[in-house]
């Protein structure tokens, strides 16, 4: 029918599968942020990192070549698991951080704010199909720059240096992947919950601040000034990064333990699925 | 026009809703079939917190209720397939246009993406919003957000619309202008509607059957399309003349009547007489008939002796 005859038709079409249909927030999410050219700029530059590792790693296996015309490139032959989870800490605690404190807090505040989640859920289409929604958008950015480029990393290194080099580090191809994800699933589900306690994106960003960067502080002050080890707990960064030293298999860097930093990471997603649980409904009810 | 969905649109049986510890809905007990059916009450009555629980937002805390014959407990899913809802409170989707967040909300019920955008399109020049369908949606005035969210309502095609409060916050030609979109929805006869309001006229306009809730409870059931017919034939008459022969012509006719004061009298006319005949009599008796009314209860009438009365428990 065509759009300016107004008559009210019903449809009679076919109807897409329900489990695949969660799918529909991300491809709008996602449009939605990559539509800023800030947003894609500052995407485009995360894999930076990555880029640098990749020559680092293809001149490291060309040195005699390099040598040749004069370019000594004998101080980046070591290219192994402590490399890897670097470059992964500044693609994934550095930058992947700054771009989920860019995108993260307007993913559900701005449907609290608005008050769109009625529209949402008077529809078939459940809480929880929401939230997997919502997170997808943060874990194809966040794997855009985490996982995915790590793991070309070392599929490079492990095509240049040959198999005996690759069986030895298959640890860290999986460190990259497992780790990545368990970083994902953290501040994926952390700034979910915290966008959907707020109603504005600037309240949403200023919570996310406060619990990746002021509670830090404030547990560093614990450990330090009060000798509260428990204060590790207040340091998410800390605690993923000292998991993920455990997957490379490397000296950790954070004197934590590594039952300490699961607890934490454990206890910071039920915190944040509780807090998901409550606020993500057509309807709060007030007490 | 379609044949008639011969479901029951809401069947409650004891229905009891809390929240918070609050009882909100009270032992409500009823079964609408109708077309078009009004929720009307005053503010605070429960008439959102009723939709609330058919749509499975707020647990039923005792009883039961079922919409189209589904349960809301249990079939809370297929209920969201069958039925678009326009929520009484400002709502959009932030940062679309208005072809996108209907597109959005048609794909997350279950439409393709092509068939979501042609009818994202189709739902919008239908309530009036074409030329202005690709400005965001947070830019409108009041009045076309609401159509944005009447449109939102229609787009997937539900065989059953909730619309509360939907002539909220608007002038009176854009309210006009809402319920003629409404009754044209109603007419199509494709959909049957359930409007919430507080304005005893908008559910007059659009609606054939109206239950009246009042704290909690369900103060009044009225099926408006049979109390039109019947009122109809009831006929108020101020007369001159020799009423009293008059009165018993109209009982050989087969009318029957009442006296209410000296020269008026109330008339239920009979099956095969019209107000031709009463003129025709009243011309033979030499009476001067100097008014006559088709008198009706008004709904505003059923809704203040509603008011009045004590709450029943069911209908």
């Amino acid at each position: 029918m065509a759009v300016y005859e107004r008559t009210y038709r019903p449809y009679a079409g076919p109807t897409t599968a329900e489990r695949t249909r969660f799918l529909v927030i991300p491809r709008y999410g996602l449009r939605s942020v990559l539509a800023s050219r800030l947003i894609t700029l500052f995407f485009a530059a995360s894999f930076l990192p990555s880029l640098v590792g990749m020559i680092l790693i293809y001149l490291a296996h060309n040195a005699t070549l390099l040598a040749t015309i004069g370019i000594d490139v004998s101080g980046i032959e070591l290219i192994g698991p402590a490399f890897f989870a670097r470059i992964l800490t500044i693609q994934g605690l550095g930058l992947g951080f700054v771009l989920m404190m860019i995108v993260g807090p307007g993913l559900i505040s701005a449907d609290v704010g608005h008050n769109a989640l009625p529209l949402y859920f008077a529809r078939p289409f459940s809480r929880f199909e929401y939230v997997a929604g919502k997170i997808t958008v943060l874990a194809v950015l966040l794997s855009a720059v985490t996982w995915v480029p790590g793991l070309l990393m070392w599929g490079l290194k492990a095509v240049l240096a040959g198999p005996t080099w690759t069986f030895q580090n298959l640890r860290s191809a999986l460190a990259i992947f497992v780790g990545s994800w368990v970083w994902i699933v953290v501040i994926g589900l952390v700034t979910l919950a915290i966008s959907a306690s707020a109603r504005r994106k600037l309240t949403a960003m200023a919570y996310l601040f406060a619990v990746f960067v002021l509670m830090p502080v404030l547990g560093t002050m614990l450990i330090e000034g009060l000798g509260l080890r428990i204060g590790w707990m207040l340091h998410l960064m800390a605690m993923v990064r000292r998991t993920w030293e455990a997957l490379f298999g490397i000296e950790p860097s954070v004197d934590a333990s590594l039952s300490v930093a699961w607890i934490t990471l454990i206890v910071a997603c039920a915190v944040s699925i509780a807090v998901l649980a409550r606020k993500v409904r057509a309807y709060e009810i007030f007490r | 026009m379609s044949a008639p969905d011969p479901r029951p649109v809401v069947e409650l049986d004891h229905l009891d809703v809390r929240l918070a510890g609050r009882p909100i809905l009270q032992d409500l007990s009823v079964s609408i079939a109708g077309r078009s059916i009004g929720l009307l009450g005053p503010n605070g009555a429960g008439k959102t917190t009723l939709l609330h629980t058919l749509l499975g937002f707020f647990p039923v805390a005792s009883g039961s209720a079922r919409l189209l014959g589904m349960d809301v407990r249990t079939e809370t899913r297929a209920i969201r397939q069958a039925v678009g809802y326009m929520p009484e409170n400002e709502a959009f989707v932030g940062g679309l246009n208005a072809v996108r967040t209907v597109r959005l909300l048609a794909e997350l019920s279950g439409l393709p993406p092509e068939a979501a955008m042609e009818r994202a399109h189709e739902s919008l020049f239908y309530v009036g919003l074409g030329e202005m369908r690709y400005r965001r949606v947070e830019t409108f005035s009041t009045g076309n957000r609401q159509r944005v969210k009447l449109a939102q309502a229609i787009v997937h095609s539900p065989g059953l619309v909730i619309l509360d409060e939907p002539t909220n916050g608007l002038d009176p030609p854009a309210r006009q202008r809402m319920i003629r979109l409404i009754r044209e929805i109603r007419d199509s006869g494709h959909v049957r509607l359930i409007l919430s309001s507080h304005l005893l006229r908008d559910v007059e306009e659009c609606c054939d059957e109206v239950l009246v809730l009042k704290r909690g409870r369900i103060a009044a059931y009225c099926n408006l399309e049979e109390e039109r017919r019947a009122n109809r034939r009831f006929l108020d008459l101020e007369l001159h003349g020799d009423h009293e022969g008059f009165a018993a012509e109209l009982s050989r006719l087969g009318c029957d009547w009442a006296a209410s004061g000296r020269s008026r009298l109330k008339v239920v006319l009979g099956p095969d007489v019209t107000t031709r005949d009463l003129y025709r009599v009243a011309a033979e008796r030499d009476v001067h008939i100097r008014r006559l009314d088709h008198k009706r209860d008004s709904l505003e009438d059923i809704f203040l002796r509603a008011m009045e009365d004590e709450p029943r428990g069911g209908v």
